[in-house]
């Protein structure tokens, strides 16, 4: 008999999908496990105790070792009422909190310029601490294509090229390429809004790009068009529009992955200072 | 040279692991270049780019694993194919012993490593509060040796800790001892049945000590950190402590070591005392409030508190004393022969700031007018605390000595000075000193002081008088630092060896004809 464990936070929209359909193990690491569901549920991913919740996430209330379970890749997964069953693993979620990763609509205001000056020192302070075990040719690779992508943004010319360029680039299981992608949408979406052409452009490149990534990133993109982020992500959005300190929602962020935090707010930076440029989008 | 490509399909490893193992591959001198990545259309043109063509990398899908290598020769990449399967097995293989990483953040050691349950935590006071969050948000146990950390902070970290069910020991906590393994400067103690929950470091030291060579021994020490029992925290890890030991079943008797807490929460803590079923013995350092009462056993001094836990733990009733077990030695008769008429002051100078405490408890109850700079009544307070007048109690780890400098116990030679100092005074008949050994403590704690102890002697000798010496080096066997041989260079030096602290503080008190 497997173990049962109690989920602390849900991300609300899981609660919303009517039928799951039914689930497959797609991959298990030591401090998550990821289902993919073929209803509507998409990829849903159990994490250890974590403050930062993620599209589709279920977060543990305590830890274990995921990988010490005795789950295989390709087990079988279904969701019940009041939780979720892995192989041997059951998770309760009944009692979770729910947590919203909608990302809202901000204010573009006066904080926006101001909180791009320091948000750029920060990046580039930091380029070395995150970056600095790329390999050279990547990092080169990576530093030109996010150049090239912030080009088009500004002139909005060869946009699908230039995301094209971008997505799958880098190694990992989000490639920093799709991770800034990801950063630099979240903030034209919300600043913007999803009527915007630029955005209605950007949107529909990124879709039809998705499949030359991997399965794990591809589903980060489909939950970010649908407007979906990470909470870090979403915190450090709205702390440039008010004003706030960068400090805190940026080390949060940084912290998700080997760089994979790191590039999205390469991205978010990124998708600032279209925001903020004299040019109109 | 020879190339060595393979795709593996469907191969998931995070990303943490496959920079790492890129960079291991690096460092050989048989990689000549590597490529490790997710066979995503961008890094097979890549790939391709830096000469690694294949029909394997073509046909690859963005969810399989590309690996290419380029080796001097054959022999070389057969070697290197079996190094990436190393890599990549040891995240699922643990190893046995201890391994050291290095991160960024306890978010990415988090992520790297699932079982990881215990942070100890030293950051400047003002980014400590950020850390402890970040490490209960990862279900990890914090140690927070920071100070400086506002009561605040103190207060929702500690809130959140006992929602969580885990544990924060700080602020400034720097000793604790947590299923056998020795934290900051604690000491190589035997594992036993005796549980402390502590709000002072070296007092969890003494008892943990002295409990070893009574032949006990220790489940686990709980620091709390020095503020814990103040009225705003409540004594909250104090409370948890005393549920954790009595729910642990490793644990048979509690021991409670703490300065006397506020009226309040010393109620609360002995309230919670009383629903324990196991025995309690509380030591309240300097504290003539409480002796006894419905079950629960008060020590009279840490001493005390380690000999009480040690009969308890046997199942034997031991008689409570506010006198020392170990006599004072004889040579101690022989010092006190050697001394001037003027020579009536004793010198305490202490590297542990509970030991500090106890001594100017235990002396004030013989001696009028003993000063400190730990002393809580106005009357007992150092005017100065650079300059000791009459019998003075300093202790050297106090923040106004420690400012841009290590503690004494890591440093002891920041007392060395001062000894010297207190040996200019004509009216000085002894000078105490402490030495604490343990995981944390200094290398050579005695060697780094003997100088100063020979200058001292020399300067009283010039000056027609004897120096009296009294040494207590809290430690055991089993400490780094040999114990035997920190005894020894002592002797030598000529310095009265003391078996506990309150024998020290004794011992110097017979000298001086107390």
């Amino acid at each position: 008999m497997g173990a049962t464990f109690e989920a602390r936070y849900v991300e609300r929209r899981i609660r919303e999908v009517a039928d799951f359909g039914r689930g497959r193990v797609h991959s298990v690491y030591a401090n998550s496990l990821n289902v993919c569901f073929d209803g509507c549920g998409g990829l849903v991913t159990i994490l250890n105790p974590t403050p930062d919740v993620a599209p589709a996430s279920i977060v543990l209330a305590q830890r274990t070792n995921f990988a010490d379970q005795g789950i295989e890749v390709g087990e079988s997964a279904r969701f019940f009422q009041g939780g979720l069953s892995v192989g041997p693993l059951s998770v309760a979620t009944k009692g979770a909190i729910d947590r919203s990763c909608v990302l809202p609509r901000f204010e573009k205001t006066r904080a926006l310029q101001d909180s791009c000056y320091a948000f750029a020192e920060r990046v580039d302070g930091n380029q070395a601490r995150f970056r600095g075990f790329f390999d050279p040719r990547v990092e080169r690779r990576l530093a030109a294509a996010q150049r090239q992508f912030e080009k088009c943004l500004a002139s909005q010319e060869s946009i699908e090229d230039a995301v094209r360029g971008l997505v799958g680039l880098g190694c990992g299981l989000t490639p920093s390429g799709d991770d800034f992608l990801v950063g630099a949408f979240a903030v034209l979406l919300s600043l913007k809004g999803s009527a915007d052409p630029a955005v209605v452009r950007l949107h529909a490149y990124l879709a039809d790009a998705s499949d030359r990534t991997t399965d794990i990133s591809r589903w980060m993109i489909h939950y970010a068009l649908e407007g979906r982020f990470r909470e870090s992500l979403i915190a450090l959005i709205e702390a440039c529009a008010t004003g706030a300190p960068l400090d805190g929602p940026l080390e949060l962020l940084w912290s998700v992955g080997a760089s994979s935090g790191f590039d999205m707010s390469c991205g978010v930076l990124c998708g600032l200072r279209a925001c903020i440029a004299k040019k109109e989008m | 040279m020879a190339q060595y490509i393979c795709v593996r399909k469907n191969a998931y490893h995070d990303s943490v692991s496959l920079m790492t193992l890129t960079n291991e591959l690096k460092k050989s001198d048989e990689i000549e270049d590597a490529v490790v990545s997710m066979a995503t259309d961008m890094n097979k043109e890549l790939a391709e780019n830096i000469g690694f063509i294949s029909d394997d990398i073509q046909s690859a899908g963005p969810n399989d694993l590309l690996i290419a290598l380029r080796c001097p020769d054959e022999e070389a990449c057969e070697r290197m194919v079996v190094r990436v399967d190393e890599l990549l097995q040891s995240k699922k293989k643990k190893a046995a012993k201890s391994k050291e990483a290095t991160y960024r953040s306890i978010h990415q050691a988090n992520d790297d490593d699932a079982d990881l349950n215990m942070a100890v935590i030293s950051v400047a006071g003002d980014y400590a509060a950020r850390e402890v969050n970040a490490a209960l948000d990862c279900g990890m146990n914090v140690m927070l040796f920071s100070d400086n950390v506002s009561v605040e902070d103190e207060v929702a970290f500690k809130n959140k800790a006992h929602e969580l069910g885990l544990l924060v020991m700080g602020p400034d906590c720097g000793t604790a001892i947590i299923d056998g393994v020795g934290l900051c400067f604690a000491n190589d103690v035997r594992r036993g049945s005796i549980g402390i929950v502590a709000a002072s470091g070296t007092g969890l030291q003494e008892v943990s000590v002295i409990i070893d060579r009574l032949g006990g021994g220790i489940s686990q020490a709980i620091g709390t950190g020095g503020r814990d029992l103040s009225a705003p925290v409540g004594g909250m890890m104090m409370l948890d402590g005393i549920s954790k030991l009595e729910d642990d079943e490793d644990t048979s008797v509690i021991v409670l070591v703490s300065k006397p807490p506020v009226p309040e929460v010393a109620e609360k803590v002995l309230h919670a005392v009383e629903q324990c079923t196991k025995p309690v013995v509380v030591c309240f350092i300097a504290d003539e409030a409480h002796r006894g009462g419905d079950g629960i056993v008060f020590a009279r001094s840490l001493e005390d508190a380690a000999i009480q836990a040690v009969a308890l733990s046997k199942g034997e009733d031991a008689p409570s004393s506010g006198k020392s077990v170990y006599p004072v030695a004889e040579e101690a008769r022989r010092f006190a022969g050697k001394l001037s008429a003027n020579q009536k002051s004793i010198r305490a100078l202490y590297c542990g700031g509970t030991l500090a405490a106890e001594a100017l408890f235990e002396m004030s109850k013989v001696r009028d007018g003993v000063v400190s700079n730990v002393a809580k009544k106005a009357h007992q307070k150092m005017s100065d605390p650079f300059v000791s007048t009459g019998d003075t109690i300093v202790d050297l780890g106090d923040d106004v000595f420690t400012k841009g400098r290590p503690h004494p116990m890591i440093d002891p030679s920041i007392r060395c000075d001062r000894i010297v100092a207190e040996a200019m005074d004509e009216s000085v008949g002894v000078i105490l000193l402490d030495f604490e050994l343990g995981f944390g403590s200094n290398a050579d704690p005695v060697g780094a002081t003997i100088e100063a102890i020979e200058q001292a002697q020399k300067i009283a000798g010039e000056q027609g008088r004897h120096m009296a010496f009294v040494g207590y080096v809290l430690g055991t066997d089993r400490d780094y630092q040999d114990y035997q041989k920190q005894c020894a260079m002592l002797e030598e030096a000529g310095v009265l060896i003391a078996q506990s602290n309150l024998n020290a503080v004794e011992t110097a008190l017979a000298i001086v004809g107390a």
